[in-house]
């Protein structure tokens, strides 16, 4: 899976998980804000994200003080999974 | 308006179920010891669990019903419940005296439909929805009148994490404002795979022993267990000799408006109540020697509570001592808060202060007097006990030792009288709003379709809606019209919502994908959304309420007792208005299951779906008759037995009126009563063909006859209703 395909699933599983009825995956720009102004995600919201991730591609995203620049936005994330997939 | 002199209320019994043990003396001093009733030993519920650190029970004959005579085994936490209810009536020496019973609880009763499920061979989820519909949290109260005849009415309460504390509060709301027999008010809760894969996907379950309020806290462990409280008012006690164990001289209840799961940080609305409750009983922070903290050990619980303490306590801070049970009893959910008021009222009885286990360096942001590894001795006369739940809900019951002069001056009562000043009904006519729910009594010969003409959703604001069901859509939408229909905000307003089953299928479905995909699948935040509490708390949170908040919880109908209980936290000032709902929808796989088991109407007349909300005031403002536009009383509302002892005049049919009535066969007793009363020959009205039938149609018919009031159609409503409890009637007048 490259960097690109990961981007739209994550898009995917935001607005699927996060049930942002309104919202298409083009309404979420790769580098849009998630959390705070941008997107508005709460820390719950995080919670549930990390979670379908770690089903969807096997990584686990730390609960750390690194989370907060993993979860900055889509670009980030699919990054940060690129990185740590299982081979 | 007449005005009475407040009376005292006495603690007069206790009982406890807890980890450490049955009996609550026998806890208290095993938690005074530094006793812990967390272990890590495997935990069978059927889903595979790490290793994680709970608080158990562990009864001998745990999985024998406690009466020879019931049909089929009881939930494990209605054992608990009888338990720890018999041992409070036992030592309050109350054998055969009737009693009206309050618990509190979230999800035990699920319990072993779920483990049953998880164990079993088949991901088919029929049995697991049957069980969940035909012994949902309402189950308890059944349980406590079968197994106690002097329980004479019995209702299970639900704000979450302080439901035990709020059952406490109103039982002692009910007493002050004259009701005639003891409160039997706790809570229970027992282990199971929901709250415990729930809890552990929203990362709140610490993976050792808790520590509240230590700089290493990582989380909660949850627990299981059961209290009660007998509650009496001082003439009662005096009257027949018994003994008081401690005075419930204050308490407060309210939420926050702010969040599902996380508490504001500042803990504003927390320190509110806390003052609150001390100021009801008369008391500064120079009174308290003590405090039972909430104390579930989470980072962020902990810390909010201890800044909403020092705003409170300010340069008292120092000198009270603070200790959370939580680190040897666990989190037991729907019990904590009525276990933790019985640890206080043995506090005081013995001036011991019990420990906090599992607390070795307190954390910086912790700055209490906190009281470690064993209980201390310690004189004191006033104590508190503080609970806060999901969705902000909180209450803290403020106690004095018996030997404990009332601080406050006599509390005055006010007999304000109550009005309906909104109405709201959602459902097949569609949205109504004020006198337009006088069309409801209209006749009609067109179908009703079984699924609402509107969808709630639609009529939300997305980004404050997000994962509402329809349960919870329809009554955040139901809550906002109607403090609209009042031109009110939600600042110190209140909801109490009836609701039967809760949003079985999301339920369901949560625990089928754990079942088969394993607890990565467990989606953190759906849990929040699955507690019976959730419902009344996102509406809450939506329309902005700071007042009580909570759900009532009934295997049928519940508009009586929402009405009740909305009425009750009114006349206790815990809101300047308090909004009464009833809500109910149709799922097709529940209402099947209702069906077959002969619960529901048959196929004939398919239930309905629809919500009914009533907004209730009281205040000097509406104590004048100034001849202004018409407005609707609420006269009265009670049930069969007490209604013609109560009657007054003014309760006679007047003008035009009329009767609306839900109930199939009405007997003797209430034909008796409405002709003491003059109502007998009164014509009877019937929303049927507007509303259809279901469980929400007491709440309608609420509804419609006080819109007919309100448009001055008629002077007087009498509506009929059928409780567990018997027949109840509800008059509302022209004014």
């Amino acid at each position: 899976m490259n960097e690109s395909d990961i981007r739209q699933e994550i898009k995917r599983l935001i607005v699927r998980e996060l049930d942002l009825r309104g919202k298409t995956e083009a309404d979420i720009a790769d580098d849009l804000r998630l959390f705070g102004g941008g997107l508005g995600l709460d820390s719950l919201d995080a919670l549930q994200l990390a979670t379908a991730m770690e089903e969807r591609f096997g990584v686990e995203v730390p609960d750390d003080k690194q989370s907060k620049e993993i979860f900055e936005s889509v670009t980030t994330l699919a990054a940060f999974v690129a990185k740590n997939l299982p081979r | 308006m007449t005005a009475r002199a407040l009376e005292r209320i006495a603690v007069t019994g206790l009982g406890m179920v807890t980890s450490l043990g049955e009996g609550s003396k026998r806890v208290f001093h095993r938690l005074v010891a530094g006793d812990v009733g967390i272990d890590s030993e495997p935990l069978e519920l059927g889903v595979t669990l790490p290793k994680l650190p709970v608080a158990r029970v562990v009864l001998a004959d745990v999985g024998a019903t406690p009466e020879p005579k019931a049909q089929t085994s009881w939930s494990r936490c209605d054992v608990f419940a009888v338990k720890a209810a018999r041992e409070a009536l036992a030592q309050a020496g109350l054998f055969s005296q009737s009693v009206e019973a309050l618990v509190g609880e979230t999800a035990g009763t699920l319990r072993e439909a779920v483990l049953d499920y998880a164990r079993g061979p088949s991901d088919d989820t029929a049995p697991l929805l049957r069980r969940m519909v035909l012994e949902p949290l309402g189950m308890t109260s059944v349980r406590l009148r079968e197994a106690l005849e002097q329980v004479t009415s019995s209702v299970v309460v639900c704000s979450a994490c302080s439901s035990g504390a709020l059952a406490i509060a109103l039982g002692a709301m009910r007493l002050e404002q004259g009701a005639k027999q003891p409160q039997l008010v706790g809570g229970t809760d027992s282990l199971n795979a929901l709250t415990l894969t729930g809890f552990g996907a929203l990362g709140a379950l610490s993976s050792d022993a808790c520590r509240p309020f230590d700089e290493q806290r990582q989380g909660l462990n949850l627990g299981e267990g059961a209290a009660f409280l007998v509650l009496e008012t001082e003439t009662m006690v005096r009257a027949r000799g018994g003994t008081v164990l401690a005075w419930l001289d204050g308490y407060a209840v309210g939420a926050e408006a702010h969040h599902l799961t996380h508490p504001e940080a500042d803990g504003k609305r927390a320190s509110e109540l806390i003052a609150e409750a001390m100021s009801r009983a008369g008391l500064t922070a120079r009174d308290i020697g003590y405090v039972n903290a909430h104390g579930t050990a989470t980072v962020q619980n902990d810390a909010m509570e201890t800044t909403a303490m020092c705003r409170v306590f300010r340069d008292e801070t120092a000198r009270i001592r603070v200790s959370s049970s939580k680190g040897q009893l666990g989190h037991t959910l729907g019990a904590a808060g009525a276990i933790e008021a019985a640890i206080v009222v043995e506090a005081l009885c013995e001036q011991v202060v019990p420990p906090t286990a599992g607390l070795v360096t307190p954390s910086p942001e912790c700055a209490l007097s906190l009281v470690a590894r064993k209980g201390v001795t310690c004189e004191f006369t006033a104590a508190l006990s503080s609970s806060f739940g999901f969705g902000g809900a909180g209450a803290v019951l403020a106690l004095v030792t018996a030997e404990g002069t009332l601080r406050r001056s006599p509390l005055v009562e006010r007999r304000e009288r109550v009005f309906v000043t909104s109405v709201v009904t959602l459902g097949p006519s569609g949205i109504l709003r004020g006198r337009e729910n006088a069309r409801l009594l209209d006749e009609s010969t067109q179908p009703l379709s079984p699924r609402l003409p509107f969808e709630p959703l639609d009529a939300l604001v997305m980004e404050r809606s997000r994962r509402f069901d329809r349960l919870t859509a329809l009554s955040a939408l139901g809550t906002e019209l109607t403090l609209a229909g009042a031109a009110r905000s939600g600042q110190n307003v209140g909801l109490v919502l009836g609701n039967a089953l809760g949003d079985v299928s999301r339920s369901v479905e949560f625990l089928r994908r754990v079942r088969a995909r394993g607890l990565r699948a467990a989606q953190p935040a759906e849990f929040p959304h699955l507690l019976p509490s959730s419902v009344s708390g996102n509406a809450s949170i939506y329309a902005g309420l700071t007042g009580p908040v909570f759900n009532v919880s009934q295997l049928g109908p519940t508009a009586t007792e929402s009405l009740l209980l909305a009425r009750t936290c009114l006349r206790s000032a815990m809101a300047t208005a308090m909004i009464m709902g009833t809500v109910e929808v149709v799922d097709d796989a529940v209402f099947s299951v209702l069906l077959e088991a002969g619960k529901a109407a048959s196929t004939e007349v398919p239930p309905t779906e629809g919500a009914a909300f009533l907004l209730l005031e009281s205040g000097p403002e509406f104590d004048e008759t100034t001849g202004r536009e018409p407005r609707c009383e609420l006269l009265a509302s009670a049930n069969v037995r007490d209604f013609i002892h109560l009657a007054e005049p003014s309760w006679r049919p007047s003008g035009s009126s009329e009767v609306l009535s839900s109930i199939e066969n009405e007997g003797a007793e209430l034909d008796e009563v409405l002709r003491a009363v003059g109502w007998q020959d009164v014509p009877r009205r019937s929303a049927q063909a507007r509303v259809g039938t279901g469980w929400h149609y007491p709440g309608f018919m609420l509804a419609t006859a006080a819109a007919r009031v309100l448009a001055g159609e008629v002077e007087r409503a009498l509506v009929l209703t059928e409780t567990p409890d018997g027949v109840h009637l509800t008059l509302l007048a022209l004014t």
